[in-house]
């Protein structure tokens, strides 16, 4: 019996090979997304995002398992960041995204291909429970960056509150599994001895925030 | 999407579906103009007949060279302006870090699969940062560095969200000016809020322009503590490990980076280059023989990847396999730049002529002497090949006068000392007689220097100014020279009156002496000088230097 050690180092299967069909895919997802942008098909380009989530958090899950989940900070303008977030995925959602006004000179030190999956991740889940508004916004805490993507609708369920995003990744749907890597992501950002977490809690809706070092 | 109509954009994609739905998708934006090609070649005709906004390119490029090898060759080759906006596309996500730990990162990333929304978002913000730097784009492009750092200020003052893109080109303004302390103040108020890889390189290089090489390389160590994966930090070790003489070290260096990222011919062509200089020949000749196999067919590919080779091959004893090389030079590059071509004659007259072939040795010497009738202001390369090929060639005169600019232009550089020496030597000049030919060129700078300045204290103003103005149209590199005949012509308009044209003659030299070294002692001097010298005759300074 292989032990499932084993089977994770197994030489038919390893990151190179699940990232080139990975690479692979994308590209044929791209060429229907481009379609279905074209034909201005909501639905079918939700099914497409929905489809590269789960794809990057497969990813994402599969290097963070391996340690091989590198972090590589670099200074960001977070404001900008979230703004292209917004038009970027504004045309997949009927809920309205608004990016709250702040500091225009404030500087993030992240990853900001990792943080946009997550707040990416944030935004997918908080459009199916919204009503009509999804609100993101970005501020400096107490030496932390903080991003916030919230929503109008009824709110987390306590059992999702109560674990704090970090143990749901055992039920295995796919906003938990989201929360469980942006959790990852978020611990891997260190600066001067502190960590990066995420909070789940409900303020008249959903409110899903990241404090980054 | 409107600002998109006077938009420009090139698409790269060897995939012939992603090169027509990026059309699409460019079109359904409203871009004015949209060319879509399938790899490098196409892209650098269409590159060299119009100058883009926008370069989409996917990673993949379906050939020896990725996305990331082109746009480093693009960036420092200055093919496409510092505004050009130059975005990755890329379908894995992991790809990105790659690049940013390489010396010049893309403007952004689009990771597949991406809407029309998307791509949007991200050019509309590098629009706006083109406009918020659109002043330093203009001078650092026109090399003019000082302007371009203080136009930095301006838009780090300004608080907007490009003060990130500012901190990062005035680090770049400051080495190239190479204001090393201001450098150094620069990247440590960086690093005192966030240790950035980056701002750590930057400072890595503000010490060793300073000369402080140890500090330089501790800081450049601890990168690679911090950051393994760092490219550009191993490619900096290694150059510091060359400058110091430590090549075997920078060897191992290098090819730890390059078996890390097998893709880079520029770092082949340094492995290249460190092995030739650490005398490993084998080594050396291996590296050019890859780079060019990798750049076979591509615009990339360099004449002097050939003639360094066939340098290698010739000091192995293997002329005529040189010769084939060269052959190869002139088939592969038809159009090369005559400087290029006078390389080529030159290394051919020099293996014509130890392959035993005299005659072909003349007819390739006389090729090379015909394109190149002035010794001066020769790049390094060219001077060194055609002084070379003059020694083995009967042309010993004019081979001896190429090295005696080559060791005037900068008389403290001990490397172009020895190389000439080597040269010398190998060409069967008796060893005595090198040294006393190099003591002598030396000591040469010296006396003309002084016997300059003692004509001016005579007050023969004329004479010692045409001394050492036509020491620096021999010698343009050479600081001393240039400095000194600039202050001569001063001095003389000071004592004998004004005269619009020594006036320019000694703006010209200022200038030259600024860009040849920003920190030069005597700059601010002359500066100061130029200028009153200026208002006392009501000229304007500006306009009088750009006449």
């Amino acid at each position: 019996m292989n032990k499932p050690e084993q089977i994770r180092t197994n030489e038919f299967f390893n990151v190179d090979i699940a990232a080139a069909y990975i690479h692979d895919v994308k590209n044929n997802l791209n060429f229907l997304m481009t379609k279905a942008d074209l034909e201005q098909d909501m639905e079918a380009m939700q099914v497409l995002m929905d489809a590269d989530f789960k794809l990057n958090n497969l990813l994402v899950l599969y290097k963070a398992q391996g340690d091989m989940l590198s972090v590589q900070v670099d200074a960001v303008s977070p404001l900008s960041m979230l703004r292209m977030l917004a038009v970027s995925y504004q045309p997949i959602t009927k809920k309205q995204l608004i990016v709250q006004e702040g500091d225009e000179s404030l500087i993030a030190y992240i990853d900001q291909g990792l943080i946009e999956l997550c707040l990416g991740n944030a935004i997918h889940n908080a459009d199916r429970f919204a009503r009509d508004e999804i609100h993101l916004s970005v501020k400096a805490e107490e030496g932390m960056t903080v991003f916030k993507v919230s929503d109008d609708g009824d709110g987390y369920p306590a059992n999702i509150i109560a674990s704090g995003g970090s143990q749901v990744a055992k039920s295995s749907s796919s906003s938990g599994l989201g929360f469980y890597l942006s959790s990852k992501i978020a611990s891997q950002h260190v600066n001067n001895g502190e960590q990066g977490f995420i909070r789940l809690r409900n303020d008249g809706g959903a409110v899903f925030e990241m404090f980054l070092p | 999407m409107k600002e998109n109509k006077d938009k420009s954009v090139l698409i790269i994609d060897d995939m012939n579906t992603a090169r027509s739905s990026l059309r699409i998708t460019m079109t359904h934006l409203n871009f004015g103009k949209i060319l879509c090609v399938s790899g490098v070649r196409e892209a650098m005709e269409a590159i060299g007949s119009k100058d883009y906004d926008v370069i989409l390119c996917d990673y993949y490029m379906g050939e020896a060279a990725d996305g990331q090898q082109f746009l480093e060759f693009l960036r420092s080759k200055a093919v496409i302006k510092s505004s050009t906006i130059f975005v990755m596309v890329t379908a894995e996500q992991g790809y990105t870090h790659v690049m940013s730990a390489a010396e010049c990162a893309p403007d952004d990333y689009l990771l597949k699969p991406f809407t029309a929304a998307a791509i949007q978002a991200r050019l509309a913000r590098l629009f706006d940062r083109n406009k918020a730097l659109a002043e330093v784009f203009l001078l650092h492009d026109e090399e003019e560095y000082s302007g371009s750092v203080l136009a930095c200020d301006k838009v780090i003052a300004a608080k907007t969200p490009f003060s990130i893109d500012a901190m990062r080109f005035k680090g770049e303004g400051l080495l190239n000016a190479q204001r090393w302390t201001d450098a150094i103040d620069h990247y440590e108020g960086i690093l005192a809020v966030r240790n950035l890889p980056w701002a750590k390189l930057g400072l890595a290089k503000a010490y060793a322009g300073d000369g402080q090489m140890d500090k330089a390389e501790a800081v450049t160590r601890s990168i690679l503590k911090d950051n393994p994966k760092y490219l550009a930090a191993y490619d900096f070790l290694a150059n510091i490990l060359r400058r110091t003489n430590k090549k075997k070290e920078a060897l191992e260096v290098l090819t730890s980076a390059s078996e890390m990222s097998t893709k880079s011919v520029s770092r082949q062509r340094v492995i290249g280059a460190v092995a030739y200089e650490s005398g490993d020949l084998e080594a050396s000749e291996a590296a050019m023989l890859s780079v060019i196999a990798r750049n076979k067919n591509s615009p990339m590919r360099e004449a002097s990847d050939y003639t360094t080779l066939s340098n290698i091959m010739v000091e192995k004893g293997q002329a005529a396999k040189a010769l084939g090389v060269l052959n190869e030079a002139r088939n592969a590059l038809k159009d090369m730049p005559d400087a290029d071509r006078a390389v080529v004659s030159s290394v051919e007259a020099i293996a014509h002529k130890r392959n035993g072939n005299h005659p072909a040795a003349k007819r390739s010497m006389q090729e090379a002497m015909s394109i190149v009738t002035s010794n001066d202001n020769l790049s390094e390369n060219l001077s060194m090949s055609l002084a070379k090929a003059c020694l083995e060639n009967e042309e010993s005169e004019r081979g001896l006068q190429l090295m005696k600019n080559m060791l005037q232009k900068n008389p403290d550089d001990k490397e172009m000392q020895a190389a000439i020496k080597a040269a010398m030597l190998s060409s069967g000049i008796a060893s005595d007689m090198v040294d006393s030919i190099i003591k002598s060129n030396l000591a040469e700078v010296q006396e003309i220097n002084n016997k300059g300045v003692l004509l001016a204290r005579n007050g023969q103003f004329e004479e010692a100014g045409t001394l050492l103005k036509s020491a620096a149209s021999r010698v343009p590199t050479n600081q001393q020279f240039v400095s000194n005949a600039a202050a001569i012509i001063l001095a003389d308009l000071e004592k004998n009156g004004f005269d619009p044209t020594k006036l320019q003659e000694s703006q010209q030299l200022t200038k030259a002496l600024q860009k040849l070294n920003p920190s030069h002692p005597k700059l601010q001097s002359l500066l100061v000088a130029l200028d009153r010298i200026s208002k006392k005759n009501h000229v304007d300074h500006e306009e009088a230097a750009l006449e």
